[in-house]
């Protein structure tokens, strides 16, 4: 009897948590997304006013007709904008993938639905579903530079750069902006060119309109194509019109903190830094804010922002597990942060993860040799480094590391 | 539900290695998730060798737990079945503390346990296609590898039901106070971790 009771307690205990789980998941499929609210300065724009009362008008009109396609798809374009605004990637992309899924459900073969959804992937970091997205809404319309804005990004991504440089040589001949000069600049950095770079990234920046987040973005990447030339005071120089143009603008702040640190001004990078990173969730501003603590004598900081960046990194890869959105790649990250913190098996276990996912890539192939390279192991960097090099791009962290590698292997002059 | 492009994850840099690497790579992939990171799969076959100390019992409920992991793994890695994580996970360690508590109410293998067993190894199934899918797989040799990762869940498997046979069963199985001081015990702990576990992924995350 006491036995049968038991049972029935059993029972009903499974029947209720199966119900949670199913009522819960059900729940979590019709959560609404919102505009979060910006942090620092940007908080305080104009068109950061502008933006969220057009996102409320866009949302009140999708609570009326949930399948208009039009505000569906003007709500996912203010959420990949905010996204980069804030750097809160793991919230933006799932609202955004949400209502790309939504509108592709009723028009499989939605244009603009298709781009962003290529686009989110490749923010993801799931470059192989980004591309091949890309591809697909290429075939529909082949005749829009943006897609092949993403198309190069995919390739670059998985390595496929002759591809790459096919598709933003289509690209700018249709629509010559900053978004395809910046493309055409980055492969140029990728192939070792660095004045070609610079050029085309002028190039790009003269094509955007002062105060804009794209066209501060370029001037980022100007400024950081100066650093890794070793010119410093130009670098400074766009750093600070970026900042005067955007104030408060996290990336402007980040840059000013590397010439700090450069300038070996530990305090000033350490405030810019930390600006920066109360500005955006960003974890490139949280790492190199870790690099900053240390080289300032901070290390009790520096371990603590260290263990921080992991922990939030793994529990955003599986968030996407647990729901809608598929997660956020960010092995290679990993393998870096676990570096920082003197774990080499770690480090090692999440480089091969993103290897295994794009073995062409020369960032990625440099982060497993680098990561062989401090276990020791200086022989397994080899086959990694060589494919790292051989775009012969002259990023100076890489020539260090592969510098520093053929050394161990008894080669010193490598080039 | 996402949808991503590709059914499973591609693993790129294992399409272009020799087959035998794959499988090697593949089996001691199997075998890892199970020993040490699958403590609640462990937890699961423990429970399922405590029901009975006859071995067909065991293997019953083993083949049943087998067949359909496998099934539910195949049709994930395919694209076939899609179900996210968080409704798997938590099934799973429902699934740990039903298995456990039926171990004290039940002395022997009854029909319904099998097909009890053989629905919790469905959604075990999806619960191994997640974790594969990080990893990814060789498109050209999809099978190949699918199958190395299953074979290397069976040695984990194997290696559980014998450890539990020969330090468990075979020493204890015969004692009169082997329901009372092991089964009971063991069944109560892993029962009560399973229930932590449920509390907190169905509630909590």
């Amino acid at each position: 009897m006491k036995k049968k009771y038991t049972y029935t307690i059993l029972l009903v205990f499974v029947g209720f948590c199966l119900c949670s789980i199913f009522w819960k998941y059900k729940n979590s499929e019709s959560t609404s997304y919102y505009l979060l609210d910006r942090k620092g300065a940007v908080g305080d724009s104009r068109e950061w006013q502008l933006t969220r009362n057009y996102a409320t008008s866009l949302l009140q009109s999708l609570k009326k007709n949930p399948s208009d396609v039009k505000p569906s798809l003007a709500l996912v374009a203010i959420f990949i904008q905010e996204a980069r605004v804030t750097g809160n990637y793991v919230y933006y992309d799932k609202a955004a993938m949400k209502y790309v899924n939504n509108v592709l459900k009723t028009d499989p073969t939605n244009f603009d639905a298709l781009t962003f959804k290529a686009l989110i992937y490749l923010s993801q970091h799931h470059f192989a579903d980004g591309l091949a997205i890309a591809e697909k809404a290429k075939e529909i319309n082949p005749y829009n530079a943006f897609i092949y804005g993403m198309v190069v990004d995919g390739n670059v991504e998985m390595g496929n750069y002759d591809s790459a440089v096919a598709n933003s040589d289509r690209m700018v001949s249709i629509r010559p902006d900053l978004r395809s000069y910046s493309r055409i600049s980055y492969l140029r950095e990728i192939y070792g060119d660095y004045p070609g770079a610079i050029e085309a990234m002028k190039m790009a920046l003269a094509a955007g309109a002062p105060g804009d987040e794209g066209t501060e973005w370029t001037r980022i990447q100007l400024g950081r194509l100066y650093e890794n030339t070793g010119d410093l005071i130009s670098a400074k120089m766009h750093y600070t019109i970026a900042l005067d143009e955007r104030p408060g603008y996290a990336y402007a702040m980040a840059g000013l903190a590397r010439i700090a640190l450069a300038s070996k001004d530990y305090a000033m990078a350490v405030s810019y830094y930390e600006k920066a990173n109360a500005a955006v969730t960003d974890y490139s501003v949280k790492e190199e804010l870790v690099e900053a603590y240390k080289l300032s004598g901070q290390k009790e900081k520096a371990d603590v922002l260290s263990n921080d960046v992991i922990e939030t990194m793994s529990k955003d890869a599986q968030s996407g597990k647990d729901d809608e959105n598929i997660g956020h790649y960010a092995d290679r990250e990993l393998a870096y942060a676990y570096l920082k913190i003197n774990d080499y098996d770690k480090a090692l276990e999440h480089a091969l993860l993103e290897y295994n996912r794009r073995p062409g890539n020369i960032d990625v192939n440099e982060t497993v040799a680098w990561v062989y390279y401090c276990k020791g192991e200086y022989a397994k960097a080899l086959p990694y480094l060589r494919v790292a090099l051989k775009t012969n791009s002259k990023n100076p962290t890489l020539r260090s590391h592969a510098k520093l590698i053929y050394e161990k292997l008894g080669e010193k002059n490598y080039e | 539900m996402a949808n991503p492009v590709s059914a499973h994850t591609i693993n790129y840099a294992l399409e272009n290695a020799p087959t035998q690497h794959v499988v090697w790579y593949y089996l001691q992939l199997g075998i890892r998730h199970i020993i040490p990171n699958g403590f609640d799969h462990i937890l699961f076959v423990v429970s399922l060798c405590l029901l009975s100390t006859k071995i067909k019992t065991i293997l019953w409920q083993a083949t049943a737990f087998t067949v359909a992991h496998s099934i539910t793994l195949a049709l994930s890695m395919k694209g076939i079945l899609l179900a996210p994580s968080a409704v798997v996970e938590p099934i799973i360690s429902l699934s740990i503390l039903f298995v456990a508590v039926e171990n004290i109410l039940l002395t022997r293998l009854k029909p319904w346990r099998v097909g009890i067993v053989f629905m919790f190894g469905l959604i075990h199934g999806m619960g191994f296609a997640s974790s594969l899918n990080e990893i990814g797989l060789p498109r050209n040799k999809f099978y190949t590898s699918i199958l190395s990762f299953n074979g290397g869940v069976e040695i984990g498997q194997i290696a559980i039901i014998s450890v539990t046979f020969l330090l468990l069963i075979v020493p204890m199985g015969r004692k009169p106070w082997y329901r009372g001081r092991a089964v009971y015990p063991l069944s109560a702990g892993i029962g009560c971790i399973a229930a932590f576990w449920t509390i907190q992924r169905v509630f909590f995350t």
